[in-house]
């Protein structure tokens, strides 16, 4: 009972794989998912990474801060501030508020802050 | 059937592909620590670098000129000359008018000759600490805008009366950049100074820019979304600045009034204001006056629109904001106030 | 349920585990973690169109079953119910709208349908559907190993057809 022609299918499915490459070329052009961490010291940008990419934990060491990188997290892990708020702040892995260490002048923030230009409060 | 495919396919991709053809402008960012906190400036176009040099050098000497606790500020030195008529700037003119504008309407909540309260309470040191009651009184004796005299482009303050710029300084700057901006023919940019948002234009796209409000229960979490173009978005709240003192949390908006920090049932109050100066007076004053006394305001002088979040965990926006800002958090229920008073 | 037919049910749930435990080795967790390779359908397929649909049903649930109790993975368990019941599904119902010489056909759909549990699994299991992103990567490999897998049961076949394995 041979309802659907073999050539039919090969069809079908040359035509599938066709379209799912071309997703897929589409994906490499278009970079998403992301999520990219920064340090800023000093007003200068000092690290870059795609948290979604880190396997290993690591730290990122500056004069007076130590940054704690993640799997799709980052947060101050030591300070030599007075008020440590920055790692009181803990882990951030989104939106688009900044972690701040105000005397270091240390900042560590998240680009394509979840759908926002900026934030106002402080 | 065979002979439609493959045309057919050679379509489908090409759509596939198509949207990754959109082109986004180019945007160039600084960041700057100034004013004790840090500052993020984005500008689009050609005039960006530019424009962010000159922000930069404009940001560093407003500092110096309008801090009050570095001793050769324009207003320390004002300060220094209370009693007396001292010429001043017209960069400092134009804010003192505008506080004074603002003190006049609100009644005295909003003040900036609060600085001998501010000293006392040590909010401007990193040192702050609950001061005896008795020396809250005298301090209070101090603080009152209306010794503070304009004639012309002379300032008289009153014996022992000291201001402070802090509450209104952020947002005259942040106007002050946006002027500049426009100047040099920037069509698009956007900055926070702090937590002080001002937008000048739309973004390149002539989408509106997006601002996020705050959540005062997660600092990481947002209210709400602001749909905005051209405006400031100015948000003032106790959970920002405080200390815990024998289990109590002072805050740092002090109630001229009481010389204790403001309890009027706020969390926040975000002012949405074309005018950078005037939405950072109207956040502190609103924030001191209380929702009630807010909303009478607006619907005396206007020329705003606020989004108050109470302390009982609820948020109100007045009405003409209605279609610009959409809640993201729903643990609140959004409320809002209209024109004629009724409802709230 | 003659005890020919539970013999030879029995043997190919034992090829079955084997194919499914070797290939858990192969570490496939660079693109979405837990996600399988598939290739002890190839039995799946041979059962079908030697035996019945249900004897392959039983082959398959043996297979999953004691293959989730042997690698000792409650996750894995979850991803191969999904990805097993998927491919079954779409198995028996390809086969009847095509030929006994189209194995190869029936194999790759149930290899996107297996593939497509799979993420679907991944996704509740992550609480994101950011794996989504994956589906076309998926459907690639899938048509790539459904037509591995299913040319391989068509010659099996071809040649087991006339053994009496019933």
């Amino acid at each position: 009972m041979k309802k659907v022609s073999s050539r039919r299918l090969i069809i079908i499915f040359a035509s599938l794989l066709l379209v799912s490459l071309a997703w897929m070329a589409l994906q490499r052009l278009l970079p998403r998912n992301a999520l990219i961490a920064e340090v800023y010291s000093d007003g200068r940008l000092v690290h870059t990474v795609d948290l979604n990419k880190v396997r290993e934990p690591y730290i990122f060491e500056l004069p007076h801060n130590r940054v704690l990188v993640e799997h799709g997290q980052i947060s101050m892990h030591e300070a030599d501030c007075p008020d440590h708020l920055c790692v009181k702040q803990g882990k951030i892995s989104g939106g688009a508020y900044p972690i701040v260490c105000l005397p270091n002048r240390v900042m560590i923030r998240i680009t394509g802050g979840g759908g926002v230009d900026a934030v106002a409060g402080r | 059937m065979k002979r439609k495919l493959i045309p057919a396919l050679c379509i489908l991709t090409a759509l596939l592909l198509l949207p990754g053809c959109s082109e986004a402008s180019k945007s160039s960012e600084s960041q700057i620590f100034a004013m004790d906190t840090v500052m993020s400036l984005t500008v689009y176009g050609p005039e960006a670098n530019a424009a962010l040099k000159a922000a930069a050098a404009k940001i560093y000497e407003l500092d110096d000129r309008l801090s009050a606790t570095k001793k050769d500020s324009e207003v320390s030195k004002l300060n220094a000359s209370a009693g007396s008529y001292a010429a001043v700037s017209e960069t400092l003119m134009e804010q003192l008018k505008t506080s004074l504008e603002v003190s006049k309407r609100s009644g005295g909540a909003y003040d900036i000759s609060i600085r001998p309260l501010v000293s006392l309470w040590g909010f401007d040191t990193s040192s702050a600490h609950v001061p005896p009651a008795s020396e809250i009184a005298s301090a209070i004796k101090l603080v009152d805008y209306r010794k503070i005299e304009l004639s012309g482009s002379a300032v008289r303050l009153g014996e022992g009366t000291q201001i402070t710029l802090a509450s209104i300084a952020k947002g005259y700057t942040s106007q002050t950049l946006i002027n500049l901006f426009r100047e040099m023919g920037v069509k698009s940019a956007v900055v926070s100074l702090g937590g002080n948002v001002q937008a000048l234009g739309t973004k390149p796209d002539g989408s509106k820019w997006r601002v996020g409000i705050q959540d005062p229960k997660n600092p990481s979490g947002l209210v709400g979304i602001l749909e905005t173009a051209d405006t400031a978005v100015v948000t003032s709240g106790g959970y920002q600045r405080y200390f815990d003192e024998n289990g109590k949390r002072y805050h740092h908006i002090l109630d001229p009034k009481t010389g204790y920090p403001a309890q009027s049932g706020l969390t926040s109050v975000t002012i949405v204001c074309p005018d950078g100066a005037l939405a950072d007076a109207l956040s502190t004053a609103l924030f001191v006056l209380g929702k009630d006394r807010a909303a009478e305001y607006w619907r005396t002088y206007g020329g705003f629109e606020a989004i108050f979040i109470t302390d009982d965990g609820n948020a109100y926006a007045t009405e003409g904001i209605k279609g610009a800002f959409s809640l993201r958090e729903t643990s609140y229920r959004l409320g809002f106030i209209s024109k004629s008073g009724a409802g709230q | 349920m003659n005890i020919r037919r539970i013999a030879s049910d029995a043997l190919l749930s034992a090829i079955a585990l084997t194919i499914f435990i070797v290939e858990a080795q192969i570490p496939l967790t660079f693109a979405v973690p837990g996600i399988k390779l598939g290739l002890s359908n190839i039995v799946t397929l041979i059962t079908m169109y030697l035996l019945s649909k249900k004897d392959a049903g039983a082959v398959l649930l043996t297979r999953i079953v004691l293959g989730s109790v042997f690698s000792g993975n409650t996750v894995a368990l979850l991803y191969s119910v999904a990805g097993g019941a998927l491919a079954y599904s779409v198995m028996c119902l390809s086969s009847s709208a095509l030929s006994e010489k189209q194995i190869w056909a029936v194999s790759i759909f149930s290899a996107i349908a297996h593939n497509m549990g799979q993420l679907m699994v991944a996704a509740l299991v992550m609480r994101s559907s950011a794996v989504f992103a994956y589906t076309p990567v998926l459907v690639a490999a899938a048509i790539f190993v459904g037509a591995f897998t299913g040319i391989s049961a068509q010659y099996t076949f071809l040649r087991l057809k006339n053994l009496r394995l019933k």
